[in-house]
């Protein structure tokens, strides 16, 4: 499918540093959000190592030199190659970042969440860890399509705790999978059939920290998508505190909707 | 007077006993207690004392920061059997004054509970985690099995029978896509001249299953309505894509 992208990122109003980055190759169809933690810029160093990694594994591997399943460190065939190829390079990139954590004191303990779209010619594979998250928007409807890692989700899972007490217990903000602390991660996988005019919203959690999805999905659909509404989105989560660092990746499908001018990107 | 017990993935790695404060706790040599953990900062957290009877802990602006009985906080009173979380280690505070001289949570500083820093995201290793869980189920008045457990979870599960146009086989839709056309790749074979090398997939989603119409002149069909986009499939259902009829079953097990 066609895909018109466009992306900004932003400190927020507590920080002093943007740790938070983004990957957009609209015409592979590759879209990262990844958000970094840990002291002194040490995240900084982890979202970006991390996204460099998996950009270039998924990029080798997806169209041309395809790898066989042995090549994989579990395979899973209810999923589709590519998406098997984007949970390994997450591995690839856990391990990447791992190592480089281990070589300099200052960068003990960093770490990066990653929420990412692949999108295939009728279909779109989903990936993330940690609390970035990707949104579906179609028909009018927003739908969170990732899967949060944090130990509030977990204990929805294991039905210890109503999705509503998640919404305000503090355990939301304690991340159970992350790219670069353990040698075992979680991963979730999705995919899902496309329809012309669907729209993806990957973000950071410096928006979820402030918004409700009802409240992004009435800012997203206030225009035209573009640099138009995420700059207004960033503008309000700012006047809301800006908590923390903020990254908006929108993407359109098809052609449902005019977009207002060429792929771009702004910071 | 107090007593520290440090375990690590439940065994005991050492106890000791306070007299004086400040108490340090940290990865360095010169800590009162030495962590030998990545996660664990040079100097993590001190415990001091406060009038007139508290006892105080410090987190020291650490990486990973400081959890007192689950919340992450930066200074906080300490009361007898509180629980520290420092990187991967769980700390116990035991009082040792005689009960009379040690002050109770909720009598004198009106009960409040430790409050997070606001949005300070924390990571957090598999043990550490389970051990977090297993206190918040025990407070529920669960016990510990019980939240190990999982819920029963009612888990959809879709095939589609083959009735003409193709070798008549049950297929069970087991997977997240199954694609539907002339291609070889096609996981389900289907004829047809107007139909596409893709013309149609079905996506099981977490509330069900849905066929989309991919490509091609002709589009499925589903009960005789032709699908342009994407549709739920129902118990039942009867679909038609290009000369090959099936029909969709649903059920659901208790996994």
């Amino acid at each position: 499918m066609r895909v018109q992208s466009w992306a900004i990122s932003d400190v927020g109003r507590q920080r002093v540093a943007n740790e938070d980055c983004h990957y957009v190759d609209t015409e592979l169809g590759l879209l990262l959000v990844l958000d970094g933690m840990g002291g002194h810029r040490a995240g900084e160093v982890a979202s970006k190592l991390a996204m460099e990694t998996i950009s270039a594994f998924y990029t080798a591997h997806a169209v041309n030199s395809r790898l066989g399943p042995e090549m994989f460190d579990d395979y899973d065939h209810r999923f589709t190659y590519h998406t098997n190829l984007l949970r390994q390079a997450v591995f690839i990139a856990n391990r990447v970042v791992v190592e480089k954590s281990m070589s300099e004191e200052g960068l003990v303990g960093m770490g990066s969440t990653l929420t990412g779209l692949a999108v295939h010619e009728f279909t779109a594979s989903l990936i993330n860890v940690g609390d970035s998250r990707t949104y579906l928007i179609r028909n009018g409807t927003i739908e969170q399509i990732s899967k949060d890692h944090t130990l509030a989700e977990d204990q929805v899972e294991r039905g210890m705790m109503s999705r509503e007490e998640a919404r305000d217990s503090q355990l939301k903000h304690i991340l159970s999978s992350v790219i670069g602390v353990d040698s075992r991660i979680r991963v979730h996988m999705d995919e899902l059939v496309l329809s012309p005019g669907d729209m993806f919203l990957l973000c950071s959690d410096g928006l979820t920290a402030v918004m409700n999805d009802e409240e992004t999905l009435t800012f997203i659909m206030s225009g035209p998508p573009g640099p138009g509404v995420l700059g207004r989105l960033i503008e309000e989560v700012n006047e809301r505190g800006g908590p923390d660092n903020t990254t908006l990746v929108l993407t359109v499908l098809g052609n449902d909707r005019e977009p207002t001018d060429e792929t771009s990107e702004s910071e | 007077m107090f007593k520290l017990i440090l375990k690590f993935q439940d065994t005991v790695v050492e106890e000791r006993e306070f007299e004086k404060t400040p108490v340090s706790i940290g990865r360095r040599e010169d800590n009162d207690i030495v962590i030998d953990n990545m996660a664990v900062s040079g100097h993590h957290v001190v415990i001091e004392e406060e009038e007139p009877n508290y006892y105080v802990l410090v987190d020291l602006e650490s990486l990973n920061g400081t959890f007192l009985n689950e919340k992450k906080v930066t200074r906080e009173r300490l009361y007898d059997g509180d629980m520290l979380l420092v990187g991967k280690h769980i700390l116990s505070f035991v009082d040792l004054r005689p009960e009379d001289q040690r002050p109770v949570r909720g009598q004198d500083d009106k009960g409040e509970q430790p409050v997070a820093a606001f949005r300070d995201t924390v990571i957090l290793d598999t043990k550490a985690q389970q051990e977090l869980l297993e206190k918040h189920a025990a407070e529920k008045g669960v016990s510990p099995d019980a939240a190990v457990e999982k819920p029963k979870k009612i888990e959809l599960k879709g095939s589609i029978t083959i009735l003409s146009g193709g070798t008549p086989e049950i297929i069970e839709l087991d997977k997240r896509l199954t694609t539907f056309g002339k291609s070889d790749e096609a996981d389900v074979k289907c004829s047809g001249l107007l139909i596409g090398k893709t013309a149609a997939l079905i996506n099981k989603r977490p509330n069900g299953y849905f066929l989309a119409y991919a490509e091609g002149f002709k589009k499925p069909d589903v009960n005789g309505e032709a699908v342009t986009t994407q549709v739920q499939l129902h118990d039942g259902d009867l679909i038609n894509i290009g000369s090959t009829r099936m029909t969709f079953n649903l059920k659901e097990e208790i996994s």
